[in-house]
Protein backbone atom coordinates (compact mmCIF):
# COMPACT_ATOMS: atom_id res chain seq x y z
CA UNK A 1 0.00 0.00 0.00
CA UNK A 2 0.74 3.73 -0.15
CA UNK A 3 0.95 6.22 2.29
CA UNK A 4 1.13 9.49 1.90
CA UNK A 5 1.96 11.80 5.21
CA UNK A 6 1.57 15.30 4.20
CA UNK A 7 3.98 17.47 6.74
CA UNK A 8 4.37 20.83 7.57
CA UNK A 9 7.11 20.89 10.33
CA UNK A 10 4.71 21.34 13.01
CA UNK A 11 4.96 18.89 16.23
CA UNK A 12 1.51 17.45 15.37
CA UNK A 13 2.55 16.48 11.46
CA UNK A 14 5.88 15.08 13.39
CA UNK A 15 3.46 13.12 15.26
CA UNK A 16 1.36 12.47 11.60
CA UNK A 17 4.49 10.52 10.76
CA UNK A 18 5.06 8.61 13.77
CA UNK A 19 1.38 6.98 13.63
CA UNK A 20 1.67 6.43 10.04
CA UNK A 21 4.55 3.99 10.87
CA UNK A 22 3.31 2.94 13.25
CA UNK A 23 -0.48 1.71 12.08
CA UNK A 24 1.46 0.86 8.39
CA UNK A 25 4.97 -0.43 9.27
CA UNK A 26 5.12 -2.25 5.89
CA UNK A 27 4.13 -0.13 3.34
CA UNK A 28 5.37 2.61 1.20
CA UNK A 29 5.58 6.06 2.64
CA UNK A 30 5.76 9.04 0.75
CA UNK A 31 6.23 12.04 2.31
CA UNK A 32 4.88 15.84 1.08
CA UNK A 33 5.31 19.15 2.46
CA UNK A 34 4.16 21.92 0.43
CA UNK A 35 6.33 25.18 -0.34
CA UNK A 36 3.68 27.80 0.09
CA UNK A 37 4.26 31.13 -0.85
CA UNK A 38 2.26 33.97 1.02
CA UNK A 39 -0.47 35.04 -1.50
CA UNK A 40 -0.11 37.80 -4.16
CA UNK A 41 -0.82 41.39 -2.35
CA UNK A 42 -3.62 43.64 -3.00
CA UNK A 43 -2.97 47.34 -3.12
CA UNK A 44 -4.94 49.56 -2.01
CA UNK A 45 -6.19 51.02 -4.95
CA UNK A 46 -6.48 54.73 -3.08
CA UNK A 47 -2.31 54.19 -2.50
CA UNK A 48 -1.47 54.38 -5.97
CA UNK A 49 0.69 51.19 -5.06
CA UNK A 50 0.18 49.66 -8.54
CA UNK A 51 -0.30 46.36 -9.39
CA UNK A 52 0.04 43.24 -6.69
CA UNK A 53 3.43 41.48 -6.66
CA UNK A 54 4.59 38.48 -7.36
CA UNK A 55 6.26 36.39 -4.51
CA UNK A 56 10.05 37.49 -4.68
CA UNK A 57 12.60 35.10 -5.49
CA UNK A 58 13.73 34.62 -1.87
CA UNK A 59 10.18 33.60 -0.32
CA UNK A 60 10.13 30.81 -3.03
CA UNK A 61 13.57 29.80 -1.77
CA UNK A 62 12.46 30.15 1.86
CA UNK A 63 9.74 28.25 1.39
CA UNK A 64 11.57 25.64 0.01
CA UNK A 65 13.90 25.56 2.95
CA UNK A 66 11.25 25.10 5.04
CA UNK A 67 9.36 22.48 3.08
CA UNK A 68 12.72 20.37 2.83
CA UNK A 69 13.13 20.83 6.76
CA UNK A 70 9.58 19.89 7.44
CA UNK A 71 10.36 16.68 5.52
CA UNK A 72 13.60 16.14 7.06
CA UNK A 73 11.74 15.83 10.70
CA UNK A 74 9.08 13.83 9.86
CA UNK A 75 11.82 11.27 8.29
CA UNK A 76 13.26 10.70 11.79
CA UNK A 77 9.55 9.64 12.83
CA UNK A 78 9.96 6.83 9.92
CA UNK A 79 12.23 3.84 10.27
CA UNK A 80 12.40 2.37 6.51
CA UNK A 81 13.06 4.64 3.50
CA UNK A 82 10.70 7.29 2.43
CA UNK A 83 10.51 9.41 -0.52
CA UNK A 84 9.71 12.72 -0.82
CA UNK A 85 7.86 15.60 -2.63
CA UNK A 86 7.77 19.64 -1.84
CA UNK A 87 5.80 20.66 -4.43
CA UNK A 88 4.96 24.40 -4.91
CA UNK A 89 1.46 25.49 -4.07
CA UNK A 90 -1.01 25.79 -1.24
CA UNK A 91 -0.94 22.56 1.11
CA UNK A 92 -4.40 21.08 0.51
CA UNK A 93 -4.78 21.62 -3.47
CA UNK A 94 -0.83 20.20 -3.37
CA UNK A 95 -2.06 17.17 -1.00
CA UNK A 96 -4.98 16.34 -2.91
CA UNK A 97 -3.31 16.29 -6.06
CA UNK A 98 -0.59 14.08 -5.28
CA UNK A 99 -2.54 11.77 -3.49
CA UNK A 100 -5.11 11.59 -6.73
CA UNK A 101 -1.54 11.46 -9.19
CA UNK A 102 0.24 8.31 -7.38
CA UNK A 103 -2.84 6.44 -6.62
CA UNK A 104 -2.01 6.63 -2.95
CA UNK A 105 -4.16 4.14 -0.21
CA UNK A 106 -4.33 6.64 2.73
CA UNK A 107 -3.35 10.21 3.35
CA UNK A 108 -2.17 10.89 6.79
CA UNK A 109 -2.86 14.67 7.69
CA UNK A 110 -2.27 15.99 11.00
CA UNK A 111 -4.80 18.44 13.02
CA UNK A 112 -4.02 21.00 15.70
CA UNK A 113 -7.01 22.11 18.13
CA UNK A 114 -7.92 25.64 17.11
CA UNK A 115 -11.37 27.62 18.49
CA UNK A 116 -13.61 28.47 16.38
CA UNK A 117 -12.57 32.27 15.10
CA UNK A 118 -9.06 31.12 14.29
CA UNK A 119 -10.84 28.26 12.10
CA UNK A 120 -13.16 30.79 10.26
CA UNK A 121 -9.62 32.87 9.67
CA UNK A 122 -7.75 30.26 8.76
CA UNK A 123 -9.48 26.68 7.53
CA UNK A 124 -7.60 24.05 8.60
CA UNK A 125 -5.66 21.82 5.72
CA UNK A 126 -7.09 18.77 7.26
CA UNK A 127 -10.77 19.98 6.84
CA UNK A 128 -9.84 20.58 2.85
CA UNK A 129 -8.44 17.08 2.68
CA UNK A 130 -11.24 15.32 4.00
CA UNK A 131 -13.30 16.84 1.61
CA UNK A 132 -11.37 16.95 -1.43
CA UNK A 133 -8.70 13.45 -1.46
CA UNK A 134 -9.35 11.08 -3.59
CA UNK A 135 -9.00 7.99 -0.60
CA UNK A 136 -9.89 7.95 3.09
CA UNK A 137 -7.92 10.15 4.90
CA UNK A 138 -6.45 9.82 8.51
CA UNK A 139 -6.62 12.60 11.09
CA UNK A 140 -4.19 12.36 13.81
CA UNK A 141 -4.48 14.92 16.33
CA UNK A 142 -1.96 16.11 18.93
CA UNK A 143 -1.27 13.67 21.56
CA UNK A 144 -2.81 14.87 24.98
CA UNK B 1 -3.75 -3.32 17.34
CA UNK B 2 -7.60 -2.15 17.68
CA UNK B 3 -9.82 -0.27 15.38
CA UNK B 4 -13.22 0.80 16.24
CA UNK B 5 -15.07 1.07 13.31
CA UNK B 6 -18.31 3.51 13.47
CA UNK B 7 -21.59 2.17 11.71
CA UNK B 8 -25.23 3.41 10.94
CA UNK B 9 -27.54 3.03 8.19
CA UNK B 10 -25.91 5.00 5.78
CA UNK B 11 -23.74 3.31 2.40
CA UNK B 12 -20.48 5.55 3.35
CA UNK B 13 -20.38 3.05 7.12
CA UNK B 14 -21.05 0.14 4.63
CA UNK B 15 -17.93 1.30 2.37
CA UNK B 16 -15.83 2.57 5.95
CA UNK B 17 -16.02 -1.21 6.73
CA UNK B 18 -14.77 -2.36 3.87
CA UNK B 19 -11.98 0.51 3.41
CA UNK B 20 -10.84 -0.79 7.47
CA UNK B 21 -10.79 -4.11 6.45
CA UNK B 22 -8.50 -3.54 3.55
CA UNK B 23 -6.04 -1.17 5.62
CA UNK B 24 -6.11 -3.26 8.85
CA UNK B 25 -6.48 -6.63 7.29
CA UNK B 26 -4.68 -8.06 10.53
CA UNK B 27 -6.25 -6.22 13.46
CA UNK B 28 -8.95 -6.82 16.13
CA UNK B 29 -12.19 -5.33 14.66
CA UNK B 30 -14.69 -3.60 16.93
CA UNK B 31 -18.00 -2.68 15.39
CA UNK B 32 -19.72 0.14 17.16
CA UNK B 33 -22.90 1.42 16.60
CA UNK B 34 -24.75 4.32 18.51
CA UNK B 35 -28.74 3.99 19.46
CA UNK B 36 -29.50 7.35 18.98
CA UNK B 37 -32.84 8.20 21.23
CA UNK B 38 -34.60 11.15 19.70
CA UNK B 39 -34.07 13.72 22.20
CA UNK B 40 -36.93 15.09 24.94
CA UNK B 41 -39.27 17.57 24.01
CA UNK B 42 -40.50 19.88 26.64
CA UNK B 43 -43.68 21.18 25.02
CA UNK B 44 -44.71 23.16 27.97
CA UNK B 45 -46.99 25.54 26.12
CA UNK B 46 -48.70 22.63 24.28
CA UNK B 47 -49.88 19.95 27.38
CA UNK B 48 -46.79 19.80 29.56
CA UNK B 49 -43.41 18.02 28.89
CA UNK B 50 -42.98 15.27 26.47
CA UNK B 51 -42.88 11.70 27.80
CA UNK B 52 -39.93 9.86 27.32
CA UNK B 53 -39.50 7.61 24.53
CA UNK B 54 -41.58 4.79 24.54
CA UNK B 55 -40.22 0.96 25.44
CA UNK B 56 -41.04 0.27 21.81
CA UNK B 57 -39.02 2.98 20.20
CA UNK B 58 -36.12 2.25 22.64
CA UNK B 59 -36.41 -1.38 21.43
CA UNK B 60 -36.77 -0.47 17.31
CA UNK B 61 -33.81 1.64 17.79
CA UNK B 62 -31.62 -0.71 19.52
CA UNK B 63 -32.78 -3.24 17.00
CA UNK B 64 -32.05 -0.63 14.20
CA UNK B 65 -27.98 -0.15 15.92
CA UNK B 66 -28.07 -4.02 16.09
CA UNK B 67 -28.57 -4.62 12.73
CA UNK B 68 -26.30 -2.09 11.58
CA UNK B 69 -23.86 -3.92 13.44
CA UNK B 70 -24.60 -7.14 12.08
CA UNK B 71 -24.46 -5.72 8.52
CA UNK B 72 -20.40 -4.27 8.85
CA UNK B 73 -19.92 -7.44 10.56
CA UNK B 74 -20.54 -9.34 7.44
CA UNK B 75 -18.47 -7.35 5.31
CA UNK B 76 -15.26 -8.41 7.74
CA UNK B 77 -13.54 -11.09 6.68
CA UNK B 78 -12.44 -12.31 10.40
CA UNK B 79 -14.63 -12.36 13.29
CA UNK B 80 -15.08 -9.09 14.89
CA UNK B 81 -17.04 -7.89 17.78
CA UNK B 82 -19.87 -5.78 18.07
CA UNK B 83 -20.94 -2.80 20.54
CA UNK B 84 -24.03 -0.89 20.63
CA UNK B 85 -24.18 1.70 22.86
CA UNK B 86 -27.38 4.36 23.81
CA UNK B 87 -26.29 8.33 22.98
CA UNK B 88 -25.56 10.43 20.79
CA UNK B 89 -22.91 9.08 18.05
CA UNK B 90 -20.44 11.59 18.55
CA UNK B 91 -19.83 11.09 21.86
CA UNK B 92 -20.46 7.57 22.44
CA UNK B 93 -17.93 6.68 19.71
CA UNK B 94 -15.58 8.88 21.54
CA UNK B 95 -16.37 7.25 25.17
CA UNK B 96 -15.75 3.78 24.03
CA UNK B 97 -12.91 4.90 21.72
CA UNK B 98 -11.01 5.81 25.27
CA UNK B 99 -12.67 3.16 27.20
CA UNK B 100 -11.35 0.39 24.70
CA UNK B 101 -8.16 1.73 23.97
CA UNK B 102 -8.71 1.60 20.29
CA UNK B 103 -5.79 2.67 18.10
CA UNK B 104 -7.78 4.29 14.94
CA UNK B 105 -11.55 4.88 14.78
CA UNK B 106 -13.23 4.57 11.44
CA UNK B 107 -15.90 6.83 10.41
CA UNK B 108 -17.66 7.11 7.45
CA UNK B 109 -18.58 10.75 5.88
CA UNK B 110 -21.32 11.63 4.06
CA UNK B 111 -21.29 14.85 1.65
CA UNK B 112 -23.12 17.37 2.55
CA UNK B 113 -24.02 21.03 1.60
CA UNK B 114 -22.62 23.79 3.98
CA UNK B 115 -26.34 24.79 4.93
CA UNK B 116 -26.86 20.82 6.01
CA UNK B 117 -23.31 20.85 7.66
CA UNK B 118 -24.58 24.10 9.74
CA UNK B 119 -27.54 22.81 11.02
CA UNK B 120 -26.50 19.10 11.48
CA UNK B 121 -23.17 18.66 11.74
CA UNK B 122 -20.77 15.45 10.92
CA UNK B 123 -20.17 13.02 13.33
CA UNK B 124 -16.99 12.60 11.79
CA UNK B 125 -16.14 16.46 12.70
CA UNK B 126 -17.00 15.84 16.09
CA UNK B 127 -14.80 12.43 16.38
CA UNK B 128 -11.96 14.46 14.58
CA UNK B 129 -11.91 17.08 17.08
CA UNK B 130 -12.86 14.53 20.34
CA UNK B 131 -11.60 11.70 19.75
CA UNK B 132 -8.49 10.33 22.03
CA UNK B 133 -6.81 8.65 18.97
CA UNK B 134 -6.18 9.20 14.82
CA UNK B 135 -9.23 9.09 13.20
CA UNK B 136 -9.88 7.52 9.49
CA UNK B 137 -12.26 9.11 7.84
CA UNK B 138 -13.77 7.63 4.87
CA UNK B 139 -15.73 9.42 2.09
CA UNK B 140 -18.82 7.55 0.49
CA UNK B 141 -17.75 5.96 -2.39
CA UNK B 142 -16.45 7.82 -5.44
CA UNK B 143 -17.61 10.98 -3.61
CA UNK B 144 -16.19 13.62 -6.01
CA UNK B 145 -12.92 12.65 -6.99
CA UNK B 146 -10.37 15.73 -6.54
CA UNK B 147 -11.65 18.54 -8.95
CA UNK B 148 -8.32 20.82 -8.28
CA UNK B 149 -7.46 23.03 -11.41
CA UNK B 150 -4.44 25.22 -11.57
CA UNK B 151 -4.13 27.31 -14.55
Amino acid sequence: MKILIAVDGSPVSNEAARIAERLFPNDEHILLSAASVAPFVIPDPMGGGGIGLLPSESAYEAAETEADNAVSAAREQLRGPATSQTPLGSAGLTICQEAAALGVDVVVVGHGHKNWISRLFDPSVADYVIRHAPCPVLVVTEPR
Amino acid sequence: MKILIAVDETESAHHATSVAQKLFPLAEHIILSAAELPPFVFGVALGGIADPPSDALTSAIEANAQSNVAAAAALLKDGSAGDVEAGDAGLVICREAARLGVDVVVVGRESKSVVSRLFHPSVSDYVMKNAPCPVLVVREEGAGLPTPSVG
